[in-house]
């Protein structure tokens, strides 16, 4: 079944091609959701919200010249609303802190493991700073774009991504005494 | 040691994103399925809480309409009586009402027993070119006025314009004691409804009396919650995320009381209620230890908590009611506070620990506007909608404070 019979089909609300699209992009989605989630539990409730969100807005989309693109598209946008439902409290704490450069050796690290071992990193950061993380690294985001989805300012957006590599590398710090205590 | 650009990570951890891909459970399809079965029945929920919604406002509305129109009938009746001027009028009368009214008016004015006894008989008595006047009314018109309405209601019923109506400039145009006839006359005349009132005069005096009242009100309110993590602690909550429908939000309360004038603006109001509102509600946040969030370090852990409940509450009432607007009808708007005692226990859910909670009070402040409208001469119809505001909330051990907000419609019977 091509992508262009599967957005016909979910359209006109055809569980067959709905049934098609869910199997042909869930793994996909679930990859995203786990990046953006506090947990796996969460993470299967947003990538079913999710999907509910794919095909409802396959409905009115006017013209998709990518499907997988604009599902991931969707569900990052979801995920975004989903945490833009939720409260939170240090966002105007203030917090000056100098630029975090990255370093040849954090490199080799990231490079060295895993992604699942990365997305346990990611998921060890409090929400505010792993979607911020996870919108600038990883989804290409701007401190402006994150700020406008987010309702903050970019100050707040800047200073919290600081935070959350300060806390990354802390990670990827005691994964390379443990790599080295092993060697 | 080398520093590397923020964009040779970006695109390093992008690379290892790009193509990531994770294993759903197999029932992920079954529940997606439910899911998508279950937002066409939901959807239908949804429709009937619409539409019992649009209910309430179209009956609210249509009262609203019929009895403005009755005040504005009343009123020029009371003008009739010498009551102060009112230039308000229903919008048009048609030459057909006119022609029915006449000739009701023939058939009981031809009798002598009749003559004088017919509130309506202004109109009807051509013959004679000269009005009867209703007794019972009290009706005292000069001679020149009446002449004046009445050929103005010729020019109504001339054959020659049979679908001609009366409009409401061409009724202002006449000057008052026109107006005052020809509106007592049609008026009477055409609609029982507005003659069943007519037995019954009233005006905002009659419906603002100087005595107490009774009344008995049903509301229906829609409540959402604030959620507020507790102060007290010195835990750092990321977030809190609630999960409500719609339908368990919305509670119906029933109110006994009475009111009270204290001065010709002011009423005082005091009543006993009692709520009942269904409560099944889930919030899961992530907490730590203060500090350690703000030193950098990061280990929050995730909580779940709810409340499930259906809320029975016993509270009284006591507000104030300031007079407002220059209407025929009673206008106020009101302040008033509610302190309600929860008679049903609550589980509360902390974690895997479920603990009841009992006789917890909750205190409500309400904005209202409420308006009166007469039904008889001693029943009255209430409409009030409110706003509500919870001040507090009393379960200090909880780690997230509830506080509700919202909103309301109340209908109610009063007695004079």
């Amino acid at each position: 079944m091509t992508s262009q019979q599967i957005i016909a089909g979910c359209r006109k609300n055809r569980r067959k091609e709905q049934n098609a699209l869910h199997d042909r992009y869930k793994d996909k989605v679930m990859g995203i959701c786990l990046r953006f989630a506090r947990s796996e539990d969460e993470a299967k409730d947003l990538c079913q919200e999710s999907f509910m969100k794919i095909f409802k807005s396959l409905k009115s989309a006017r013209k998709i010249e990518n499907l997988e693109s604009w599902i991931h598209r969707i569900t990052v946008n979801h995920a975004i609303d989903d945490y833009n439902k939720l409260k939170r409290r240090i966002d105007s704490e203030p917090f000056n802190q100098e630029e975090q450069p990255w370093f040849e050796d954090e490199k080799t690290i990231i490079e060295r493991l895993d992604t699942i071992h990365l997305l346990e990193i990611i998921n060890r950061l409090p929400t505010g700073f792993r979607m911020i993380f996870n919108l600038y690294m990883i989804d290409g985001f701007s401190h402006e774009e994150i700020a406008g989805k987010l309702q903050i300012s970019t100050s707040t957006s800047r200073s919290q991504l600081t935070r959350a590599k300060r806390m990354v590398k802390n990670e990827l710090k005691k994964i390379d005494m443990s790599y080295e205590k092993a060697i | 040691m080398k520093k590397l650009s923020e964009k040779e990570i970006q695109r390093l951890l992008q690379s290892k994103f790009e193509d990531f891909k994770a294993p759903t459970p197999d029932n992920s399809w079954a529940k997606l399925n439910e899911a998508l079965d279950t937002v066409g029945s939901q959807g239908a929920v949804l429709n009937y809480v619409k539409l019992g919604f649009a209910a309430l406002v179209s009956i609210g509305l249509l009262f609203w309409y019929f009895q403005d129109t009755e005040s504005g009938d009343l009123k020029v009746q009371n003008l009739t009586q010498s009551s102060p001027v009112e230039k308000e009028m229903s919008n048009s009368v048609t030459n057909e009402e006119l022609v029915a009214s006449r000739e009701t008016e023939s058939t009981i004015g031809s009798t002598p027993e009749n003559q004088g006894k017919s509130s309506t008989s202004i109109v009807s008595n051509t013959d004679t070119g000269t009005p009867q006047i209703n007794q019972n009314l009290g009706l005292i018109l000069p001679e020149d006025e009446f002449t004046s309405s009445k050929e103005e209601l010729n020019l109504v019923s001339n054959p020659k314009n049979p679908a001609r109506t009366i409009t409401k400039s061409e009724i202002n145009r006449t000057d008052f004691g026109e107006l005052a006839s020809t509106r007592s006359g049609l008026l009477a005349t055409i609609s029982p409804y507005r003659f069943r009132a007519e037995q019954v005069p009233i005006d905002s005096n009659t419906v603002i009396n100087k005595n107490s009242e009774l009344f008995f009100d049903l509301s229906s309110f829609l409540l959402y919650d604030r959620l507020i993590p507790n102060q007290n602690d010195a835990l750092f909550f990321e977030n809190i995320n609630s999960d409500l429908s719609l339908a368990d939000r919305i509670g119906l309360k029933t109110k006994f009381g009475l009111v009270k004038p204290v001065s010709s603006l002011i009423d005082m109001e005091l009543g006993v209620s009692y709520l009942l509102l269904q409560r099944n509600l889930t919030y899961n946040y992530q907490n730590a230890i203060l500090d350690q969030v703000q030193n950098g370090q990061s280990n929050t852990t995730n909580e779940n908590s709810g409340e499930k409940s259906a809320v029975h509450g016993l509270g009284i009432s006591l507000g104030l009611q300031h007079k407002i607007g220059n209407k025929p009808y009673y206008q106020s708007i009101g302040l008033s506070m509610d302190v309600a005692r929860m008679l049903s226990s609550k589980v509360i859910q902390v974690g895997d620990a479920n603990r009841e909670v009992f006789a917890e009070y909750q205190q409500f402040i309400n904005l209202s506007y409420l308006t009166k409208r007469s039904l008889s001469d001693r029943y009255f119809l209430r409409i009030q909608p409110y706003l509500t505001y919870a001040l507090s909330r009393t379960l200090p051990e909880a780690p997230i404070q509830m506080k509700p907000f919202g909103g309301g419609i109340t209908i109610g019977l009063g007695r004079k």
